[in-house]
């Protein structure tokens, strides 16, 4: 069995320590606010599997290629072939350079939901965290590949706790996923496969479809993440000139799906942070 | 001579007199409806000179492969309020057969905006709506100075609801973009939306909107629409109380050099939003003055 597959496993599991589990994407809040229906039966389910599929569609438009552009920013990067103490140094700091600008674009189309913006912090924050305290000690990562990769996330953590970057999830996510040898296809599929199954995780605890009903529900997800993939998968968030920043090459495709999770904080009772 | 679609907005202060100069090419039209600096300038006692533009389209629409660029920019000690004659009406392609992916294709209306340190611009169109169809791009990018102010609001209704059109066109994709004075990036706000699941995202919404407000001379704005949404709550569904007309939700914006918020809002009617806006935005008065906000609230 190789290595990314198992690593695979590792990183899809719903019990990974990044806080991902007080995050519902908004479904708190449209459930309360009347746009998800409450009943359980499976016949009433149609709002909670539109709400799904909304989802999914907004983030593969909007967050996939921020996770997409860092992975290969940075696998492209760090598979350059060292010399010396000089060229390692510049390869952390080009790669931080470049994380840095692409984070801060995904931060600037954030600003309008800073429910959004607060959770995509957190679980990036949370998932930096892992990986320095956790896959940087694995035994895999103890060549140069991985000894650069460890000092670029140093560095990064250190950055975040400054101030000086966001750290949102889909740019530490890309990152991590190329630091410890996921191609881009699986790290696309983890990235979504994850998006959905939080939400699912969110609605059992909802009480929106039992846990067992949810595993169907689930396997049913599966045509439709590969179709956004299939859409999707190609794109780059292009930012270096004005036409870039019109282009499609990042945006919301769901302005209600906004507007709901950004009222998560007016919820009278909730057990979700956002 | 700007080109075809092509218009320019330049509103500064000369020894304490607004001077507004526009010019416009069809299709595009601008006009400006306070002559010359005379009438407001002497009668308010408003710290910013205030001025209007009315943006008009030939025909009241936008017709297929049209592409209306404008450009507007502010200078300190000004405001200028930015409205429109009636909706943004985006029509559908003529020939239905024709390819989708060509560019001629497709409709684009941009706009660049320059705020300047203590001016204020006031971008407050009618709603577009687009018909059946009609495939529409809008691009509208700020840049502003420390100590400038705005006030944009991009919004959009379902279609031709008398026609029983909701939901139809094509596509439509619009993006908000504040820089900074050095370049940087504040604000990017991009909405795709196609076609397909359309109306069954939008099932309960006729008219959403997206609105920037930014800066010192709007603080006032931000800061009661922050506090007024504290007092919002989310009902439950199944909750006998009634369950209020616009839906908003609203992020404060605090960017080194710019503070503001940015606000969306949803409603099942184009007309309860618009008094919605227009109620939250009535401070605006006392910044513009009575002429230039009765053209705005009589709009």
């Amino acid at each position: 069995m190789d290595r990314e597959t198992w690593l695979l496993w590792l990183l899809a599991d719903s019990q990974l320590p990044t806080g991902g589990f007080v995050a519902s994407a908004g479904l708190e809040a449209a459930l309360q606010a009347g746009r998800v229906n409450e009943s359980a039966s499976e016949a009433q389910q149609s709002s909670f599997v539109h709400f799904i599929r909304t989802s999914a569609h907004n983030q593969a438009h909007f967050a996939l290629p921020f996770c997409s552009l860092a992975h290969e920013q940075v696998s492209q990067l760090v598979s350059c072939p060292l010399s010396g103490e000089a060229s390692a140094e510049d390869t952390v700091v080009a790669v931080l350079d470049r994380l840095q600008q692409i984070d801060n674009y995904h931060q600037a189309m954030l600003s309008s939901n800073s429910v959004a913006m607060r959770a995509s912090v957190a679980q990036g924050g949370g998932l930096l965290s892992l990986f320095n305290r956790g896959y940087v000690h694995a035994r895999f990562m103890d060549d140069d590949h991985g000894r650069l990769c460890a000092q670029i996330a140093k560095r990064l953590q250190r950055l975040a706790r400054l101030g000086e970057v966001h750290a949102h999830w889909p740019v530490v996510f890309g990152f991590v996923c190329a630091a410890t040898g996921i191609s881009i296809g699986h790290t696309q599929q983890l990235f979504m496969f994850q998006f959905v199954r939080q939400i699912f995780s969110a609605a059992i605890r909802l009480n929106l479809v039992g846990p067992l009903h949810a595993q169907a529900l689930q396997c049913d997800m599966h045509l439709e993440v590969a179709d956004l993939l299939l859409k999707c998968g190609h794109l780059r968030p292009a930012f270096d000139t004005e036409e870039d920043v019109f282009g499609e090459s990042a945006v919301y495709t769901d302005p209600i799906l906004e507007l709901y999770q950004g009222m998560h904080d007016r919820l009278y009772s909730r057990i979700f942070n956002s | 001579m700007p080109a075809a679609g092509e218009g320019r907005i330049d509103c500064r202060a000369i020894a304490g007199r607004i001077r507004q100069t526009v010019s416009s090419a069809y299709p595009l039209k601008i006009i400006s409806p306070l002559a010359s600096s005379t009438v407001s300038a002497t009668s308010e006692t408003t710290a910013l000179l205030p001025s209007v533009a009315f943006i008009l389209s030939y025909g009241g629409g936008i017709v297929h492969g049209d592409r209306i660029l404008v450009h507007a920019s502010v200078h300190p000690g000004c405001a200028l309020l930015l409205l429109t004659q009636g909706s943004t009406k985006v029509f559908r392609q003529r020939n239905s057969t024709s390819k989708p992916s060509l560019g001629n294709d497709q409709t684009f209306q941009t706009m660049h905006l320059h705020v300047a340190n203590n001016s204020l611009l006031c971008v407050l169109p009618d709603p577009v709506t687009c018909f059946k169809g009609a495939r529409y791009n809008q691009r509208q990018a700020v840049t502003i100075q420390k100590g400038g102010s705005l006030i944009l609001l991009d919004w959009m209704t379902s279609g031709r609801m008398s026609r029983g059109e909701r939901w139809e066109f094509e596509k439509y994709f619009s993006v908000n973009v504040v820089r900074l004075e050095d370049g940087e990036l504040a604000i990017r706000d991009a909405l795709l939306l196609e076609q397909e699941q359309l109306a069954e995202k939008l099932v309960d919404v006729d008219a959403f909107a997206y609105l920037i407000i930014l800066g010192p001379a709007v603080e006032f704005i931000a800061s009661s629409l922050l506090e007024k949404h504290q007092d919002e709550r989310i009902r439950p569904a199944r909750s006998t109380s009634i369950q209020p007309l616009v839906k908003w939700s609203i992020s404060p914006i605090s960017h080194k050099q710019i503070q503001g918020v940015t606000v969306r809002a949803a409603c099942k009617r184009t007309d309860e939003l618009k008094l919605w806006i227009k109620s939250h935005l009535e401070p605006l008065q006392h910044i513009i003055g009575d002429s230039a906000w009765s053209m705005y609230l009589n709009n």
